[in-house]
């Protein structure tokens, strides 16, 4: 699964007040300062680079995380961006390990600099250029409503994309296991995320109390796809946890003979209200 | 005493200023009571403030008032919350975004009504966002979570009714899909 994670808020602010921005090739809203609670951690990992390369190029990740938009940091497991040598990964059917990234930055000498390409010999201000632009494709893609199956930098660049693995444990069926698995939310979702009112009330069902996903339909009017394409994002996004179950068991609930009247009220209510059901 | 039979009271409670009375106006059909004085805070730039509750109310179609009530603002005035809150449907939660604090606002009234709203419904709304671009509402989201205050917090405009109604339509939702389970 994609993780972010938002840095810690101490000192991503002490990052935030120093970052300058220099742009290097970043368009103009890539180059706008972010806020420390919009600055996520994100993973990457390289292959396919000479010893030296390699380790110039996380020495400079390091050194560039005082101006960076987002936090970079290594990890070979489910990084969010491979950076490849593109000697070993010259075209999208060639991808040497497929699962192992959603965004690929490819490394080498090439003609053109276009899209997640870095030339090499290392230029910092490249390399931050690029994060930047792979970090907005990353929370892009965590955003959209579409799949994740495009890179905004490239059509040509290789993507494999572990969100194609993940969404085949959403069921989109409710004949399928799952369907009626409770989910919960952690928390509020960001606003791109609630695409609509109906997602709006998704979400306010979800961190209500944990929910099938036949129940989020029902009562937020969300089609199955749609739901399964929310919860989807929500899980890309690291916001489902495990159910609460004090959550159901827990609740103050109105008796039988108050359950009936208590939906009349609301119904009224709503009724008067205009507000539809 | 049957749930019919019960008072039925939705509370609007927040930060001085956020803008209680503007959204209790916004949807009660009649003109709102308010207990409003001169105000003497000159941290906050209003001239009139709320230092007992606002009333405001909407009859339902059989003849049953829901009544809307506004806390005062201070906290001073917090001996009065737990009072109002007792047999409410649900709680909406008016932050002004534009304050010097607003995330420790938002926990005086998380603090304030605990119990009430760990039995009942809860909305948030934040106010005057474009005020204060340092703050998101990943970061209200983000301080609810840890206080275990799982409530939708979203923008509004207190000044458009349509915006106050989506803020009820969540507090509805929730105590509807509370009646099902």
């Amino acid at each position: 699964m994609a993780s972010t994670e938002r840095a810690d808020d101490a000192s991503t602010a002490e990052k935030d007040s120093e970052r300058h921005f220099a742009g290097a090739g970043s368009g103009a809203a890539e180059s706008r300062p972010l806020s420390a609670s919009q600055r996520h951690v994100f993973y990457f990992k390289v292959s396919g680079l000479s010893v030296r390369d390699e380790l110039l190029l996380r020495s400079m990740v390091c050194v560039l995380d005082k101006k960076t938009h987002h936090e970079w940091r290594c990890r070979e497991s489910r990084p969010q961006l491979a950076i490849v040598h593109s000697k070993n990964n010259p075209g999208p059917e060639n991808i040497s390990n497929p699962a192992d990234s959603s965004l690929a930055m490819m490394v080498g000498d090439m003609g053109v600099d276009e899209g997640l390409r870095l030339r090499l010999p290392l230029h910092p201000a490249d390399l931050e250029a690029k994060l930047n632009r792979a970090g907005s494709i990353i929370l892009g893609r965590l955003a959209a409503d579409e799949p994740s199956t495009e890179t905004a930098s490239s059509p040509h660049e290789p993507v494999p994309s572990h969100a194609h693995e993940e969404k085949k444990s959403i069921p989109a069926d409710p004949q399928e296991p799952g369907w009626n698995d409770r989910l919960q939310l952690s928390r509020w979702p960001a606003a791109p995320l609630l695409a609509s009112p109906r997602h709006v009330k998704a979400a306010t069902l979800l961190l209500k109390m944990p929910m099938t996903m036949s129940k989020i339909c029902e009562f937020s009017g969300l089609t199955q796809d749609e739901c399964t394409r929310f919860i989807e994002k929500l899980r890309q996004n690291m916001l489902l946890q495990s159910p609460d179950t004090k959550k159901i068991n827990g609740s103050i609930l109105p008796d039988a003979a108050n359950n009936q009247a208590r939906i009349g009220l609301l119904a009224r209510i709503r009724l008067k209200l205009g507000l539809k059901p | 005493m049957t749930q019919s039979a019960m008072e039925q009271k939705i509370l609007f409670t927040g930060t001085m200023g956020a803008g209680k009375t503007t959204a209790i106006a916004a949807i009660s059909e009649i003109e709102p009571i308010s207990t409003d004085v001169r105000n003497t805070d000159s941290s906050v730039n209003k001239a009139f403030t709320t230092v007992g509750l606002d009333y405001g109310e909407v009859t339902l179609d059989n003849g049953e008032k829901l009544r809307l009530y506004g806390t005062p603002g201070q906290t001073r005035y917090e001996f009065m919350w737990d009072i109002l809150a007792k047999g409410a449907l649900g709680l909406v939660i008016l932050i002004d975004h534009s304050r010097p604090d607003p995330l420790a606002d938002l926990d005086v009234y998380l603090s304030g009504f605990k119990d009430f709203i760990s039995r009942s419904a809860c909305v948030v709304g934040i106010g005057r966002m474009d005020k204060n671009p340092e703050l998101t509402l990943e970061d209200y989201s983000r301080r609810m979570a840890s206080q275990d205050a799982r409530f939708p917090v979203l923008p509004v405009d207190v000044r458009q009714r349509d915006q106050v109604l989506q803020l009820l339509d969540l507090l509805m939702l929730q105590l509807e899909v509370q009646n099902e389970q």
